[in-house]
């Protein structure tokens, strides 16, 4: 099997409303970064793997119209789209492209504008046999599996505060992210509007415009271009039941991370993660799923996800730290987000993270998550 | 191609008439209980999956996971190409290349019946020039008529709801792919030049390329094309060097009623079920998009 | 300055989704005979609502109905201050709201639907409810009003 690493990144400023840059500029940019961080041009992409929820900004077939965006005209190019998990999907899939053998170079582009669709609207459009009536979105279903994980763990609202705050705090030292809010506190998280109980506005990810590209070569290509690729050594995927009502005391047990992690971190041969892994990028939609998938990616014991946020194990300088770039609470361009996670861990083992650099990073975690409970966990290293 | 080699171990579908009545899933599920049978295995010897599916076109987000059940794809692997399913067969078979997988299931699906099959079409246009202008599939390929400037009237091929599935995998068996090739057109219709497709020639040099087709016409036994209009047939088979090629569409094409995204894979299916027949080599051909901005081609043989 | 340009689109897309065997009795059921019905597994045992040709877990298929009453256990509750549209009107729904994910008697998965109650402290993991029903019922979950506490 050929051994693939990623050998580049790059990324859009992400904010609000990119009112400067339509959908196919916003991919362009993220795609020159990357390409310039890999020190490839274009002509050099063999293929183009596409991650986007384009119900989001009501489209249809997006790779259409963006596609060129990307430098796809008469390239191989193909898009994935599942929920969520897009971005990390996406990266999976380009990485088997690579170690395929058909291509040596491939690149991997996510996005989304949110603010050019009607981002709710496309939330809405469950199963209209069965829950589409009550639909609460996002924050409606979080809120639900965040009591059963209250009730059950114990955690309070200031340790979930506590992980909002690491994340924009983190993102005030990325440039990129979207929410930077280096002054943050527990008690503004905790004063912030109520969305459903107990979820705060502050505790909730933002909707966020922007564009994440990465580049991936094949073992020969990626030594002769890059002197410290950051090469993938685990990727997993796993999905769930399609009704939130199947999932038991789903943010809890998230039976898919868990096995997905299980199964990565056997493939690797980590046994300690919280030891052996030097930084996490999680895929966390709000401040307490984060806590609850320490335990499901087996950081610490069960129950005790709340001390790790506690004693400042997750933090910058930490035994593990979560999130170095923000995390998808301080930047969430849902297409995008899964493969902001990959790019920023792969940032991390090529040491160029820049302010928000972790140091001395040989193996990083990324994960992806969407819809109701899939899981998607991918794992770099600096070793081959 | 590449070892190890990429074998079709089995290959199922439901039928394509319209079904108002049936759910997706119970559509899904059926082509993929015939897919295994067909392979002789059961849902234990499956990998993973890579399923083809648009959201716009079955009314829901996310769409794939209202099949993640019936796909056998709960605690385990599934990826989605929104897009045609022969695409979603290539990069099955790239997993599998991979070393990742030893066999994965590909399923395509839709229900061309269910919404506004030419409408959702608009919203695959650019917002700022195109879409304004009311454009839709239909349109794009009148437009593309009249560039060829063909006499033939324009005859889409009537919607149809169904799926289709095939299971892919490094074991061997006799039916196996040689070669495959996708890509991208521009989206611009009046950057085009609708009387060529060089997406298709793209896709087919890579496909010949890795399967070593030198001479289409005579190297092929059978080929299946994916004509969503009926005077896409010729200029498909043009573009491939298959003018007069005698086995084109022996299935009768897309005009006997194929569901959108499914269209490409039963191509593939259709050339498979005839290679078991016959000996031979068999081109699959897929597209999606305005006048087949998207192509997709695949090399099998036996 | 600059002046920004916009160009508007809007959506109309019309869907006519099928129910098949399983969702038709089910719908049924519960518009005729204000009966819920469930399927349950055979390997697992497990009773899933809504129904589905197939066990996930299993990988089975369900052919066996099963009844589950319309009074249940809240295993997650909440309440949504947020204006979230409502796809059935297309307005905001009236906040706050409560709602739940409802373990009816007699199922293993649970049902997120509206509780009477939005006052976040009067919510309580594990308490009783059972279903208000509207007079006149078309087979969807929308013929339930809410679900209300009852003491057990």
């Amino acid at each position: 099997m050929r051994r693939v690493a990623i050998i580049g990144t790059g990324q859009t400023k992400h904010t609000k409303s990119h009112n400067d840059l339509n959908q196919a500029e916003l991919v362009h940019q993220a795609t020159t970064r990357a390409l310039v961080d890999a020190k490839i041009s274009f002509r050099d992409v063999d293929a183009i793997i596409l991650s986007n929820m384009e119900l989001f900004e009501g489209r249809a077939l997006p790779e259409m119209w963006v596609g060129e965006g990307a430098g796809g005209y008469l390239k191989p190019v193909m898009k994935i789209a599942t929920g969520g998990t897009s971005g990390t999907s996406a990266c999976i899939a380009g990485c088997h492209q690579c170690a395929s053998g058909l291509f040596d170079i491939v690149l991997v582009v996510g996005w989304e504008k949110h603010s050019e669709g009607a981002t709710q609207t496309g939330m809405a459009l469950t199963d209209p046999l069965w829950d589409r009536n009550i639909a609460s979105g996002a924050v409606g279903n979080f809120a639900l599996s965040i009591s059963q994980y209250m009730a059950e763990r114990g955690v309070t609202p200031e340790q979930a505060a506590k992980v909002a705050v690491k994340a924009r705090r983190n993102a005030a030292k990325n440039p990129y992210a979207h929410l930077q809010m280096p002054d943050i506190t527990v008690d503004q998280v905790l004063s912030s509007r109520m969305l459903a109980n107990p979820v705060h506005l502050l505790d909730m990810c933002p909707q966020s415009d922007g564009a994440c590209a990465l580049v991936y070569a094949a073992e020969d290509r990626a030594e002769s271009l890059c002197a410290r690729p950051a090469w993938v050594r685990a990727t997993v995927t796993r999905h769930d039941q399609p009704y939130i009502g199947d999932l038991d005391r789903r943010l809890l047990t998230m039976r898919t991370l868990r096995d997905a992690a299980r199964e990565a971190y056997q493939q690797v041969g980590i046994t300690d993660p919280l030891r052996q892994i030097d930084v996490a990028e999680i895929y966390e939609p709000v401040s307490y799923a984060e806590l609850a998938w320490y335990e499901a990616l087996g950081l610490c014991a069960e129950g005790a996800a709340a001390r790790l946020i506690d004693d400042g194990s997750t933090e910058m300088d930490g035994v593990l730290p979560v999130n170095p770039s923000g995390g998808v609470l301080s930047t969430n361009p849902v297409g995008a987000s899964g493969v902001i996670r990959v790019a920023e861990a792969a940032m991390q083992v090529m040491d160029r993270a820049g302010a928000h650099q972790v140091e001395n990073v040989r193996t990083a975690l990324a994960t992806g998550y969407g819809v109701y409970a899939w899981s998607d966990v991918i794992i770099l290293s600096i070793d081959k | 191609m590449k070892a190890p080699p990429i074998s079709i171990l089995g290959v199922g579908r439901t039928d394509y008439e319209p079904k108002p009545g049936t759910t997706i899933p119970e559509l899904v599920y059926r082509a993929v209980q015939a897919a295994l049978t067909d392979a002789g295995l059961t849902m234990r010897n499956i990998g993973a999956r890579v399923t083809a599916s648009v959201d716009l076109w079955d009314g829901l987000t996310a769409s794939n996971v209202m099949i993640t059940e019936v796909v056998g794809a709960v605690m385990q692997p599934e990826s989605r190409v929104a897009g045609d399913g022969l695409l979603a067969a290539c990069h099955g078979a790239m997993s599998i290349l991979s070393g990742t997988y030893q066999t994965v299931l590909i399923v395509a699906h839709c229900k061309s019946t269910m919404g506004d099959r030419w409408g959702i079409t608009n919203w695959t246009f650019d917002p700022i020039y195109q879409q304004p202008l009311g454009l839709d599939d239909y349109y794009a390929a009148a437009l593309q008529v009249s560039a060829l400037r063909s006499s033939a009237p324009l005859f889409a091929c009537p919607p149809a709801d169904g799926a289709a599935a095939i299971i892919l995998s490094s074991i061997p068996a006799p039916i196996t792919i040689r070669g495959m090739g996708w890509a991208l057109d521009e989206h611009y219709l009046g950057d085009r030049d609708l009387t060529d497709s060089p997406a298709l020639r793209q896709a087919a040099r890579r496909a010949y390329n890795l399967a070593g087709i030198i001479d289409p016409k005579h190297d092929f036994t059978f080929v299946e094309l994916s004509d969503h209009f009926d005077y896409q047939r010729a200029l498909w088979a043009s573009i491939l060097g298959l003018d007069g090629f005698p086995n084109l569409n022996l299935s009768g094409g897309l005009a006997r009623g194929v569901p959108s995204f499914v269209a490409g894979l039963d191509c593939l299916i259709e050339i498979v079920l005839r290679l078991r027949e016959k000996t031979g080599i068999g081109l699959a051909h897929g597209c999606w998009g305005p006048a087949g901005q998207g192509q997709v081609v695949m090399v099998v043989g036996q | 300055m600059t002046e920004q340009l916009r160009i508007s689109h809007t959506m109309n897309m019309e869907w006519r989704y099928g129910t098949s065997w399983y969702f038709a009795k089910f719908i049924r059921a519960l518009r005729d005979k204000r009966r819920i019905l469930g399927l349950r597994c055979p390997v697992c045992r497990r009773v899933y609502l809504p129904p589905r040709p197939v066990c996930g877990n299993c990988y089975a298929e369900m052919r066996e109905w099963v009844e589950v009453k319309d009074t249940g256990t809240v295993r997650a509750a909440t309440v949504v201050h947020v204006p979230i549209i409502d796809p059935v009107t297309g307005q905001p729904r009236p906040a706050p709201y409560g709602m739940a994910l409802i373990q009816l008697d007699g199922a293993d998965t649970t049902l997120n639907y509206y509780l009477a109650e939005n006052d976040p402290t009067k919510l309580r993991i594990g308490m009783r409810v059972r279903a208000v029903w509207r007079e006149q019922r078309t087979g969807t979950l929308s013929d339930i009003v809410y679900f209300k506490e009852v003491s057990s």
